[in-house]
């Protein structure tokens, strides 16, 4: 081999080269940015879908709402009417004859006591 | 003037990286020759070449971010141009195993040729060579850079790529040699 063996003599590529690798390049790169846009734009529209429906699920989940609860009135206290006691009378087997006069008697007597001690009320039935 | 012109393409590395597509075509035109030319001797076919140069910028639109400087971007692209190639050259299998035979070729007295033949004896030959050899002599004798840069760049040593480089001027010397014999 003789020493004018110099590789940088090797000649350039074509300038169209230059120009067609740049416009390829540039194409893909267009091509790549419009499917990222793309892809992004479904992902936000997938992410639109995913939050509706989790909202809807939601509240088709969430339970009744409870009936607002009503303030009910306190009862009043019950009016007192003072009961008169009577005192428990001793059950005393009547005699024979008083049994015959009651039976025949057949008389009953209802004694109803007012607020007013000295009014009494008397009913009497045959 | 001379603030304008150091300031311009480090402004356009800035504007690539926010996505202004004239700023990577102005990265574009300032990187060209040196991608597209390595990658022709490396591959030793222009469609080739230029598929490789498409996949560098690509990659390097790509990989804009993680540049933060514009003196970074030159041993970057010599690097992945020459991954690229490798890559590229197993994948057609363009890169040729074995010397043309010499035993084929008939033995011819040796004649003076032509300067244009003797590059396209070169840009034939350049494919002969081992990848490895072949880069450091593409990146040393043809690229011009120096030692240490296409050591790092191959991410070797640069008593290797000396190496490199003395052995494969000496196949490629070789290479011509029959080349030049089995065209006459």
């Amino acid at each position: 081999m003789s020493e004018d063996f110099s590789l940088r003599d090797l000649g350039d590529p074509p300038e169209a080269s230059y120009d067609a690798v740049r416009r390829r390049v540039m194409a893909e790169i267009r091509r790549e940015k419009r499917i990222r846009s793309a892809m992004r734009m479904v992902a936000v529209a997938a992410a639109c879908v995913v939050l509706a429906v989790a909202g809807l699920l939601a509240v088709r989940r969430e339970p009744r709402v409870p009936a607002v609860p009503m303030l009910a009135r306190a009862p009043e206290p019950p009016e007192l009417t003072p009961v008169l006691h009577r005192a428990a009378r001793k059950h005393v087997r009547p005699s024979r004859g008083q049994r015959e006069r009651s039976t025949r008697a057949q008389e009953l007597v209802v004694r109803m006591q007012t607020d007013d001690p000295n009014v009494v009320i008397i009913w009497m039935v045959d | 003037m001379g603030t304008f012109a150091m300031e311009a393409p480090a402004d356009a590395l800035s504007r690539a990286r926010r996505g202004d597509e004239a700023a990577f075509e102005e990265l574009m035109r300032m990187h060209e020759r040196q991608v597209l030319r390595t990658a022709l001797r490396l591959l030793g076919r222009l469609e080739d070449a230029e598929d490789a140069a498409q996949e560098v910028f690509l990659r390097l639109y790509r990989n804009l971010r993680g540049l933060q400087a514009l003196a970074e971007i030159r041993p970057w692209l010599y690097r992945v141009t020459v991954n690229v190639c490798y890559d590229l050259g197993r994948k057609r299998r363009r890169f040729v195993a074995e010397l043309p035979d010499e035993m084929a070729v008939e033995q011819s007295q040796e004649s003076a040729v032509s300067l244009d033949q003797r590059r396209e004896l070169l840009t034939r030959a350049l494919p002969y060579l081992p990848e490895k050899e072949r880069a450091a002599v593409v990146l040393r004798e043809i690229e011009g850079l120096e030692t240490a840069e296409v050591a790092e760049i191959l991410g070797s040593t640069p008593v290797t790529v000396r190496a490199q480089v003395s052995t494969g001027r000496a196949k490629l010397r070789e290479i011509v040699a029959r080349l030049e014999r089995r065209k006459q």
